[in-house]
């Protein structure tokens, strides 16, 4: 696979990254790199290649970058200070939680939390605080965007729910990742292990242990999107070139979760699309000889194509034990409450005829 | 080269003489942990936890951001400051005549008297 000038953005800094060969860019493609840094959230990175000298630059394609580099600070400090009001929240109630992601990793894992963008708060909660976090976060004047499927699907099957305070969104998950690899990944278990502390503007906040921080990005790039986001990648390898996994561990809770497969394509996108040999890693070399089933094959592509959000939540009823419960998530799916639809400015037959066409666009 | 221009955006930093310090070449100024910071390039990009006010750029200010870390005083940056940023003496001095302000606004404070730079354990027990 070629390596796009994105791809030499998203891994400035990393071993053995390539830089500069491509570059200067003609004004045509600087453009088109400028969009693809703001939307895959790279900035800091484009300004930590260009500061290093990686990337020429004009002086006014520089200055292009600062402004870029300036308002991406902007928007993380931002959500900075809505994450530290969440958790302040969090802690006033008594309400586990661990930061996921976005400031967690720029915080923990990157040279310069700059380098890590974000556009949003993403923190997990267990079930048996989840209404309650819900619940406070709204009094707390958040809105919730959209209600949950059905009542009570969130305690049972959901993944996540999506509130607005002032202009910030704060994902609050159930779980790490939609579908069967969310079943198999317990929240009840990622938040009895001891949390891992970040202190931020002399805060501390609670974060993922390493291991579990490690496979939650490999979920983030191997399933999440499609195309896969680099900044998900960036993750991967990031943590990976670290060195600092207990790996026993890692491969142990990734056998657990039924997860050994997606670290292996995680990993691989990661070294595929970043142009970095992540083999060379511990980790990479651990997960290099995952061999791939056809069944965990078949699971990770309904997390591919137009109807990924749809197919992928069908894919999850295999998770599920017992027929009761899988009965009750499919009929969920298949006939959400009104307050759902209405959000979604669906009709019941509409909703239908839109998963229907979406999952249809796969073939 | 330093470029000391307003910060932005609204409300601008108030630039101040440092006669404004009682003892300017005695006090030493730290920068509060309790601020969520980015350095891009040669800025810094600062923000309060709480508190209505948005970040803003303190434009050329990632060096002295940066000296900041530890206890300085005005000789300390008046000393360090122009190789550090390429620039001229009163260039680095309108980047130090915004200290107070940023000491109003809760970005940096002042810890105490200190002979010189490398002296930081007295400050801590003073």
């Amino acid at each position: 696979m070629s390596i796009t000038p994105e791809s030499l953005v998203a891994s400035f800094g990393l071993p053995g990254a390539s830089s500069g060969q491509i570059l200067p860019l003609a004004e045509e493609d600087w453009t088109a790199l400028a969009a693809r840094v703001r939307a895959e959230r790279l900035e800091g990175l484009w300004v930590a290649a260009v500061a290093s000298g990686s990337l020429p630059v004009s002086s006014r394609q520089m200055a292009e970058v600062r402004d870029a580099g300036r308002a991406r600070a902007r928007v993380d400090l931002e959500l900075e200070r809505e994450m530290l009001r969440v958790v302040a929240i969090f802690e006033s109630e008594k309400i586990p939680y661990r930061v996921l992601k976005g400031p967690a990793l720029a915080h923990g894992v990157y040279p310069d939390p700059m380098w890590r963008g974000f556009g949003d708060v993403d923190l997990l909660v267990g079930p048996d605080m989840w209404y309650r976090a819900v619940s406070v976060l709204e009094a707390s004047g958040a809105r919730r965007l959209t209600p949950e499927i059905r009542p009570n699907f969130d305690l049972h099957f959901g993944k996540d729910a999506t509130l607005v305070s002032s202009q910030w969104e704060i994902d609050l998950h159930r779980r790490l990742v939609l579908g069967p690899y969310g079943f198999w990944a317990p929240t009840e278990e990622i938040l009895s292990r001891p949390a891992s502390e970040l202190s931020i503007a002399g805060v501390n906040i609670s974060v993922l242990a390493l291991e579990d921080a490690f496979l939650n990005a490999c979920y983030s790039a191997a399933l999440a999107d499609d195309p896969p986001r680099l900044i998900a990648m960036r993750d991967v390898a990031q943590i990976a070139f670290g060195e600092a996994l207990d790996l026993d561990r890692l491969l142990e809770t990734a056998r657990r979760w039924s997860g050994t497969e997606v670290v292996a394509r995680a990993l691989s996108l990661a070294q595929r699309h970043l142009g970095v040999s992540l083999e060379a890693t511990a980790v990479g070399s651990r997960f290099a000889g995952v061999s791939r089933s056809t069944r965990h094959r078949l699971l990770m592509a309904s997390y591919r194509g137009a109807g990924r959000g749809y197919t992928s939540q069908l894919a999850g009823v295999v998770a599920l034990r017992g027929v009761q419960p899988k009965i009750s998530y499919l009929a969920a799916l298949a006939r959400p409450q009104k307050a759902y639809l209405s959000a979604r400015g669906f009709t019941p037959a509409g909703f239908l005829r839109h998963a229907g066409r979406r999952i249809w666009s796969r073939g | 080269m330093l470029a000391v221009h307003a910060i932005d955006p609204r409300p601008e930093l108030m630039p101040r003489s440092c006669s404004d310090v009682s003892d300017p070449e005695s006090i030493a100024w730290l920068r509060c942990d309790t601020v969520l910071w980015r350095a891009v390039f040669d800025d810094v990009v600062v923000a309060l936890p709480d508190g209505d006010l948005e970040p803003f750029v303190l434009a050329g200010g990632a060096a002295l951001w940066e000296r900041l870390q530890m206890p300085c005083t005005i000789s300390d940056l008046r000393m360090h400051l122009p190789e550090e940023t390429n620039s001229e003496g009163s260039q680095v001095e309108t980047l130090i005549s915004l200290l107070m302000d940023l000491e109003e606004r809760g970005l940096v404070s002042r810890v105490g008297a200190i002979g010189a730079i490398g002296q930081h354990k007295d400050v801590d027990n003073a």
